[in-house]
């Protein structure tokens, strides 16, 4: 019979890598998200309106249908920026409002419930804490904006043929790039006011008063001021101006697109920095 | 009023004031209410100073003629002619043939422009009268103030008179006190209307101030008649009808619901569409009673689209008395129905 | 309805499926009453429940004959020091005691005084003037306290209220609990620290998967508790020949000798009996020195009753 002294060893089996490490929260988060019925919803209505441009797109070359629908073929609208810039347009309220249900519950209550300290008591960064939340908004975005986006590109392109593809291959980029830009901002804008707004009741109304308040106000520095630079504190004008940019669609007098570029720019480190100083594992009361 | 009552209502409001409008939360309804306020004293400042300078530019080169001789395809020439120098000289960018020429009679300013020599364009630059002004102000109130700023500023602190406290797990510190639900109810809600009012209607202040600093005395005695005082009076009545109405609606909400951001939206946008709504259904609403309160439904932007404004359904106002007597009559029901609640307020603090 | 004490009637409160409290008749008296019993046990929610903070599913609450649904007439009498450890935000703990008192409709003198003679009884007037945030665990557990005292109620419920409590406080506090229940006013704790309930409270309630399991002063509980043999700690002379000549009887169920002459441990089904047969052999041969119940305490009634339910799960 052989006798073992009793000793301390530590766990030696397979660890996830440190890069995937902030994944883990992402799955508990989606099972909370997802049990609330009016967000799956939400969800679904979000997938109408590519579902009815796909079928525009579908008629537009297919004649037979047409004719059955008793439809001119002029009718339909073209598939090129325009029709893209709508779609981002549409797509990307529906993922504004997304993020002012959602992003709102992402930070607070880990702040309110001390449990920043439990995540950041493991081998888990600050960092890592913020990508980890935001990715939760960013994928849950990305469904309903730039994935059926390109698949809306692919469909075309399907139809048409291969020449069209390689012709408006800028197409499917700025798709891409319009979602993206718009779902960090959004992002980064839903979890910062989360962080911030210490009234638990304010944060999802902040979400939706820096869009809304932000147009008032910026309509009303225009007026008063005989100027269009108040568009720069409108958040949907600036994204629409970005937007138009990438899809070369005129949309007509406003802002310059370096502005509204520059302006995101500002929004997003403004949002970095309200993070930086509120996701701590301890705040310091005076 | 027993003195016992008196002293728990004031006792309440005390630190429900404290609370809501002396933290540091407080800033965005500071924010909301004067943006307004500080947009026009700002330009009214900026406003001042530019007339100074063109009156002191006109002492030095007063043009020789009216701003209003000069016509579109006139030579340089002929335009220094006819008005003398300018009084500052512009190029176009980089080597295009633009030549701008400022000209000003110490109250207009006009831009001359000229494309390969002869005028193109003529841009005059005359100061906003006060009419025009007072429309701004109404444009702004009835657009931003009343709409977004006493909207969000109501959801901002009514809704968290309850709802904020049941997630900081702190209410049971007030239902703790030897004081009726009720009364607890009123201390809050009355706590939050009143710096509503204070504050919102202070913002409406400043921002006539504002305004009228930039005109002299003989101007506003001739304006300032009893209409645009009735203005003034209404505006300010209005925003504590508003503060009223939607401050006793996000009360409820925030006892009813446990995330009052998705009846807040809905509500939001309900109150956004109300001009696009049927002529049956405009009424089932704040917004509708508020603005048939006010003089003159202007507009703030003249550009909408032609699609947009086809929607657009005026319907009639409804009188000023009926207005006034839904809105006391609904936020009355209201809050009665938010007392119901607080009665049967129960303190476990579940899974929020 | 008594006016001098806290009844409740057939008592149950649910959290949708979940059982907080079931069929609970209680009638507390003045006096240090304690509830004990594990986590979970709905000690929280019946305080919850007394202070009017929830609602009875079923049954009715009075306490000292008003209804827990009159908080106007009930909070003058009442304190409760919650187990949440939250407060309003941006507040001096001076500043919070002083305006829930002002709250509760005293004018601003008696405010003032009231609240710094409560945060001297929980010796807190030197942090009084700091932001509440910026308290330690224990200071935010006294400023609870002090909360919940500051208007002299007549019946204190305080949920764990020595959590976290450096050992002198916790003795001061123990003595100003002990000094109010001299006074005659209601003091009902809620507690896991047996020795220290032991010490303090005049009654228990043993409450256990929602049901009260026992109640009562803590002595009259054992000796009701039938189907458990009782536990004496006997010192003697010569211990072998009392145990030779006390398991001649049936009451006795085991005996066992301490190391080094400490003693000899009976365990017994009847204590009357058991205590005829020692005076019989007391005044026999064998010396006897004292006899000391060694069961009477909380701990053990506590593992009779609870350990015997989680034991039969
Ligand atoms: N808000 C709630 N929602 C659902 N169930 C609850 C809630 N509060 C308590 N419970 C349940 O009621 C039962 C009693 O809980 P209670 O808080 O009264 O226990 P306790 O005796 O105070 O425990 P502890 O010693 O841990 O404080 C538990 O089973 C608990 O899960
Ligand atoms: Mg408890």
């Amino acid at each position: 019979m052989a006798v073992y002294k009793q000793q301390y060893r530590p766990y030696e089996g397979p660890r996830t890598s440190p890069i995937w490490r902030f994944l883990v929260p992402l799955r508990y988060s989606y099972a909370k998200i997802l049990q609330s019925r009016l967000l799956v919803l939400l969800l679904a209505l979000c997938m109408f309106y590519p579902c009815a441009c796909a079928t525009i797109i579908y008629l537009s070359h297919n004649s037979p249908a047409l004719a059955a629908l008793r439809l001119r073929s002029g009718i339909l609208p073209q598939v090129d920026g325009r029709f893209f810039y709508f779609f981002c347009t549409v797509q990307g309220s529906l993922a504004f409002v997304l993020t002012a249900l959602i992003g709102p519950g992402l930070v607070w209550p880990d702040l309110a419930n001390g449990a920043l300290a439990l995540y950041l008591s493991r081998p888990f960064a600050r960092l890592e804490y913020v990508a980890s939340k935001m990715t939760i908004l960013v994928l849950l975005l990305s469904t309903i904006t730039w994935l059926p986006g390109l698949v809306l590109f692919a469909i075309q392109a399907g139809c048409v043929g291969w020449d069209w593809a390689v012709d408006n291959a800028w197409l499917a980029g700025a798709i891409l790039v319009a979602s993206i830009v718009w779902i960090v901002v959004l992002s980064l804008i839903g979890l910062a006011l989360s962080a911030w707004v210490r009234w638990r009741t304010a944060a999802g109304v902040a979400v939706l008063a820096v869009y809304f308040v932000g147009a008032g106000l910026g309509r009303a520095i225009n007026n008063i001021w005989q100027t269009r630079y108040g568009y720069l504190i409108d958040l949907g004008e600036v994204m629409n101006t970005v937007w138009a940019g990438l899809f070369r669609y005129y949309r007509g007098p406003g802002l310059s697109p370096v502005h509204a570029w520059l302006m995101l720019l500002l929004v997003c480190l403004v949002c970095i920095k309200a993070l930086a100083s509120k996701v701590r594992g301890l705040e310091v009361v005076r | 009023m027993t003195g016992l009552l008196r002293r728990q209502l004031w006792g309440i409001m005390r630190l429900e004031i404290r609370r809501l409008f002396l933290s540091r939360m407080s800033l965005v309804v500071y924010l909301l209410a004067f943006a307004p306020a500080i947009l026009l004293i700002g330009h009214a400042t900026f406003e001042t100073r530019y007339r100074q300078r063109l009156r002191s530019i006109a002492k030095t080169h007063k043009p020789l003629a009216g701003l209003d001789q000069v016509y579109p395809g006139m030579s340089m020439q002929q335009v220094v002619e006819r008005l003398g120098r300018p009084y500052a000289q512009r190029f176009g960018r980089r080597g295009s043939p633009t030549v701008f020429y400022q000209y000003t009679d110490g109250t207009t300013n006009l831009t001359v422009v000229f494309m390969q020599g002869y005028v193109w364009r003529l841009l005059y630059r005359e100061p906003t009268s006060l009419p025009e002004y007072l429309r701004l102000l109404s444009g702004i109130f009835n657009l931003y103030y009343l709409r977004l700023g006493i909207f969000f500023g109501a959801v901002w602190v009514f809704a968290s008179l309850f709802r904020g406290q049941i997630l900081d797990k702190t209410i049971h510190y007030y239902l703790l006190c030897p004081v009726r639900r009720e009364v607890l109810m009123a201390g809050k809600y009355l706590a939050g209307l009143l710096s509503m009012i204070l504050v919102f209607d202070l913002g409406v202040l400043f921002q006539w101030i504002g305004t009228l600093w930039l005109f002299d005395k003989a101007t506003l005695a001739g304006y300032l008649d009893q209409s645009s005082l009735r203005q003034l009076l209404t505006c300010v009545a209005v925003t504590a009808l508003g503060c009223l109405g939607y401050g006793s609606v996000f009360t409820a909400v925030g006892l009813i619901f446990r995330n009052p951001i998705v009846p807040a939206a809905a509500i939001l946008a309900w109150e956004q569409i109300n001009p696009f709504l049927p002529a049956a259904l405009k009424p089932l609403g704040m917004i509708h009673y508020l603005q048939s309160l006010l003089p003159s439904s202007a507009k703030l932007d003249q550009q909408i689209p032609p699609m947009i404004s086809l929607l657009i359904r005026p319907g009639e106002p409804a009188r000023p008395t009926v207005a006034v007597i839904w809105i006391v009559t609904v936020s009355l029901v209201l809050l009665a129905v938010c007392c119901v609640l607080a009665r049967r307020l129960q303190v476990n603090y579940a899974t929020d | 309805m008594s006016h001098d004490l806290v009844v409740l009637e057939d008592v149950c409160r649910f959290y949708g499926e979940v059982l907080g409290v079931n069929h609970i008749n209680l009638s507390i008296g003045p006096g240090i009453t304690s509830l004990v019993g594990p986590n979970g046990s709905g000690k929280t929610t019946l305080l919850s429940l007394i202070a009017g903070l929830i609602r009875p599913s079923k049954g009715r609450i009075s306490v000292l004959g008003y209804r827990p649904d009159q908080p106007q007439q009930l909070m003058r009498i009442l304190g409760y020091a919650t187990q949440f450890d939250s407060f309003p935000m941006g507040l001096t703990g001076l500043g919070l005691i002083y305006s829930l008192l002002r709250m509760s409709g005293y004018p601003h003198s008696d405010c003032r005084k009231m609240a710094n003679q409560a945060l001297e009884q929980v010796g807190l007037v030197q942090d009084s003037h700091r932001r509440i945030g910026a308290y330690s665990k224990g200071m935010k557990q006294r400023l609870k306290l002090a909360c919940a005292i500051a208007h002299q109620p007549q019946v204190l419920l305080l949920d764990e209220p020595l959590n976290g409590l450096d050992p002198l406080i916790r003795a001061t506090i123990i003595q100003m609990l002990r000094r109010l229940g001299r006074e005659g006013r209601h003091v009902i704790i809620s507690s896991h620290v047996l020795n220290e309930v032991e010490m303090i409270s005049d009654q228990v309630v043993l409450l256990s998967g929602g049901y009260v399991a026992a109640e009562g002063p803590i002595h009259t509980v054992r000796t009701e508790i039938k189907d458990q043999p009782m536990e004496f700690l006997i010192q003697c002379d010569k211990p072998r020949l009392l145990a030779c000549s006390i398991f001649q009887h049936d009451h006795v169920v085991e005996a066992r000798l301490l190391p080094e002459d400490q003693g000899l441990l009976v365990k017994t089904r009847d204590a009357n009996q058991f205590c005829r047969t020692i005076c019989r052999l007391a005044l026999g041969q064998v010396q006897i020195h004292g006899i000391i119940p060694t069961d009477d305490n909380v701990r053990s009634i506590y593992e009779y009753l609870v350990g015997n339910q989680e034991a039969s799960k």
